[in-house]
């Protein structure tokens, strides 16, 4: 087992029996100074090599096994994102660190495309570095455990997908001879025997059924299930399906009907597509006691796809349970299905059976009042990735609602955002790639998107720099959707907002929702009015951050002349004080002491903005009050406005807590 | 009685409940365990169907349905191919290589004999010790 809640200060502690090894770190740099100085701070924990050159750094990287990489941008030979995307062929769980003078966005944004795990501006606290460093290590070993856990489970479904004739074939000998007895081949049998034989027959169907279903799932996961195609007729296998579900539904009083236009030829697998139907309607039919179960058919406006949806009057499924509904062996309430019987894997099943034939399954429903399944295929099926990025387009047309936008290269994401988002009002929109995404947003105009960071061709950072650089697309408020946690770029590049994978469902919804309000009311966001004070004679970055913050309904005020700043932060206490170090007419150190002492300071954000050299105790001075300290002109003011507005994300998320 | 079938699967149990159902019902019951046996026996009785197991020893079924059905003096038989369940595609390939119809194992004896009978009523060639021997493969495989 690993320790996930070490303090990040300290590298994890390793398993028992690997103890001893410590990880490896390597500091690439041309100035030995720098190099002496990690190995001086990190050589107790950490086994640490030098490289004065990207090239250097390569071949040590290839002879040795190193965890986490520490690198300057500017070397001689070889420079830092040149060798951070060689770095990556040769190991990509490798994580880098940029260490950068001049941390302009381009740089960072090009060093997080090319993989590195984040990157620093000098002059840095040591201690940040030393953070960085134990989460890189962190994410190196996770990402390690899931490649092994991938192939574990690779491993598991190919076991079980070979063990299909082996389960199946004692089953064969069980439910035969038993048939036998009681079609009385051996002779008359009591009704005792008789009982008996039944219920062995019954558990022996029940146990088939498992395992079949188990057998398909490991098929699908292992990549061994393969799709024919045929073309066929929809009614003739829609009346094979009514006509092997009717006694079923006869048996419970339902109605059994379905309107399928008569001519309808679809290519698609034809007993792939029996099986999810057989499963719907048995379902329907299963959590259904009055009324009945209805099978329509429909195409596209595009007629590119059809759908065959499945409506009952049973039960009903809560709109909370209904992501769960197609997840692995995850039952919702156990109860029902104790009560109605089955695996509880028909679902999923019939969900992966539908995505491999290019197509899906989604659900509508209500609880108490019915359910419906819809299945959506292509008419041709080819197979084609594109059939699958249909599938979460909605029709213009036929929009109810706002729509929500979600671009994610993993379908299973979109699958998840979308079953989110059931009874929430918004109509949902999914592009797997960005090119797609970027285009729909165009089409469907949504009022907020999502977006995910790595994805292959171009990846969430370009797509939000293109998409904030179109005078069309950057009034959308965008939300960052990734596991990676790189919120100071995130806001520096534009974004409104930024949610962690995974993510929760409420927190989703809440935010979506703040984003509607906001935009209906006056076309920006609504929220508490955070202030943000801006003490600088020039007003270039005053005006920058009124410009991008105002906008998003933060107050952002600017006073130039140091010698009234006292006053007016006394007057009303800022959210966020944004200080130039020397102020006409005051110096930033008085001020700063002078709200030290004052309590009602005591939530206020300090930010300095300095023009000179700092000494080391000014700067140790102030990197104990302060929340950071820019240089001018080291830092962009898009990145300062990052910073910033994580600042004040954070004090909002503290709001609601 | 000298309605002859054959019934080519390696599996003892399946094997032995398919013949004594059909057995029960009057057929005469012969019997193989690889694909190489079944083409022998088939060649030598002239069995009206074969059920053939796919997953056999030495020959497996769907190799043997083809070679069967390549072999002029017994390509008209029908053949009935045992499947897994449905999903895995057995079928498809099983009617790609010539069988005629399949039934999904495990099976239901008296859902087998049911279908041997639609089979054999229905195909009025398939009459036993026809002189003629059973009709010319045209319209099959």
């Amino acid at each position: 087992m690993f320790d996930v809640e070490n303090d990040n200060n300290h590298p994890p502690s390793c398993a028992p029996g690997q103890a001893a090894v410590k990880p490896k770190l390597m500091v690439v740099d041309d100035e030995l100074g720098f190099r002496d100085l990690v190995v001086r701070v990190f050589s107790d924990d950490y086994d640490v090599v030098g490289a004065a050159n990207g090239e250097e750094a390569l071949q040590k990287a290839g002879a040795r096994d190193i965890d986490v990489v520490i690198s300057d941008m500017t070397m001689p030979k070889l420079g830092g994102l040149d060798m951070l995307k060689a770095l990556k062929e040769i190991d990509p769980n490798i994580e880098v660190i940029l260490v950068t003078g001049y941390a302009t966005l381009e740089t960072a944004v090009e060093s997080m495309k090319r993989g590195a795990y984040d990157y620093i501006a000098k002059p840095f606290d040591i201690e940040k570095l030393a953070r960085l460093v134990a989460r890189a290590l962190d994410k190196r070993r996770l990402s390690r455990q899931v490649d092994e856990l991938k192939e574990i489970n690779r491993f598991k479904s190919e076991f079980l997908a070979n063990m299909s004739h082996e389960l199946r074939t004692p089953m064969n000998a069980i439910l035969g001879y038993t048939s036998l007895h009681l079609d009385r081949l051996y002779g008359e049998v009591t009704q005792k025997q008789e009982d008996a034989l039944k219920r062995v027959e019954a558990a022996g169907k029940n146990l088939l059924n498992l395992i079949n279903s188990i057998l398909d799932l490991s098929k699908i996961a292992a990549g061994r299930m393969p799709v024919y195609l045929e073309e066929f007729q929809l009614k003739e296998l829609i009346d094979e399906v009514l006509s092997m579900m009717d006694c079923l539904a006869k048996g419970k009083k339902l109605n059994l009907e379905a309107s399928v236009p008569k001519d309808m030829l679809v290519r698609s697998d034809k007993t792939k597509l029996k099986q999810i139907l057989i499963n719907l309607v048995n379902n329907a039919i299963k959590f259904t006691s009055s009324g009945g179960v209805f099978i329509e058919v429909s195409q596209s406006p595009e007629q590119t796809l059809f759908n065959i949806r499945v409506r009952d009057t049973g039960i009903g499924v809560k709109i909370e349970d209904l992501p769960l509904l197609f997840q692995e062996f995850k039952q919702l309430d156990a109860s029902p299905t104790r009560e109605y019987g089955g695996t509880g894997l028909g679902l999923v099943i019939s969900r992966k059976l539908a995505r491999l034939m290019g197509g899906d399954i989604g659900v509508e429903s209500v609880a108490e009042a019915g359910s419906t399944f819809t299945v959506t295929l292509p008419l041709e099926s080819d197979l084609r990735p594109q059939s699958v990025e249909s599938v979460f387009k909605p029709a213009v047309a036929g929009c109810r609602g706002k729509i929500f936008l979600a671009i994610d290269d993993d379908p299973e994401v979109l699958t998840l955002l979308r079953d989110s988002l059931q009874g929430s009002g918004y109509e949902f929109a999914g592009a797997l790639n960005a090119e797609e995404g970027i285009a729909m947003a165009r089409e469907l105009k949504p009022f907020a998107i999502t977006l995910d960071i790595m994805m292959p061709h171009k990846d969430g950072w370009s797509t939000l720099q293109f998409m904030k650089n179109d005078p069309e697309l950057r009034k959308i408020p965008t939300i960052i959707l990734s596991i990676m946690d790189n919120k100071t770029l995130g806001y520096a590049l534009g974004v409104t907002d930024y949610i962690l994978k995974p993510f929760e469902r409420g927190e989703l919804l809440k935010k979506l929702k703040a984003l509607d309000l906001g935009t209906q009311v006056d076309g920006s966001l609504k929220r508490t009015p955070r202030t943000v004070l801006v003490i600088d004679d020039e007003k270039n970055i005053a005006e920058h951050l009124k410009e991008t913050l105002g906008a998003e309904g933060y107050t952002v005020e600017n006073v130039a002349n140091g010698s009234v700043a006292l006053t007016r932060i006394n007057a009303a206490p800022p959210d966020i004080l944004f200080l130039d170090l020397m102020p006409q007419g005051s110096n930033g150190f008085e001020i700063i002491e002078a709200m030290e002492k004052d309590p009602k300071f005591k939530d206020t954000s300090i930010f300095i903005l300095t023009a000179r050299h700092l000494t080391l105790q000014e700067t140790d001075y102030l990197q104990k009050r302060t929340e950071a300290v820019f240089q001018k002109g080291s830092k962009s003011l898009p990145e300062i406005l990052g910073q910033v507005k994580k600042r004040l994300k954070e004090l909002e998320a503290a709001d609601e807590r | 009685m000298n309605v002859k079938i054959l019934v080519a699967d390696d599996d003892y149990d399946n094997r032995t409940i398919i013949k004594q159902v059909l057995e029960a019902a009057g057929y005469q019951v012969l019997e193989a365990v690889n694909g190489l046996e079944a083409i022998e026996t088939a060649l030598a009785q002239n069995p009206v169907l074969i059920l053939m197991d796919l997953s056999m020893p030495k020959l497996n079924g769907w190799e043997a349905a083809k070679r069967i059905k390549q072999t002029p003096q017994i390509a008209g038989i029908p053949i009935f191919a045992f499947t897994a369940h449905a999903l895995t595609g057995d079928e498809v390939r099983a009617k790609a290589a010539g069988c005629d119809d399949y039934i999904s194992k495990p099976c239901v004896p008296r859902e087998v004999l049911k279908k041997v009978r639609d089979c054999l009523m229905r195909d009025e060639g398939c009459r036993p010790n026809d002189p003629a021997g059973p009709p010319p493969a045209e319209g099959r495989g």
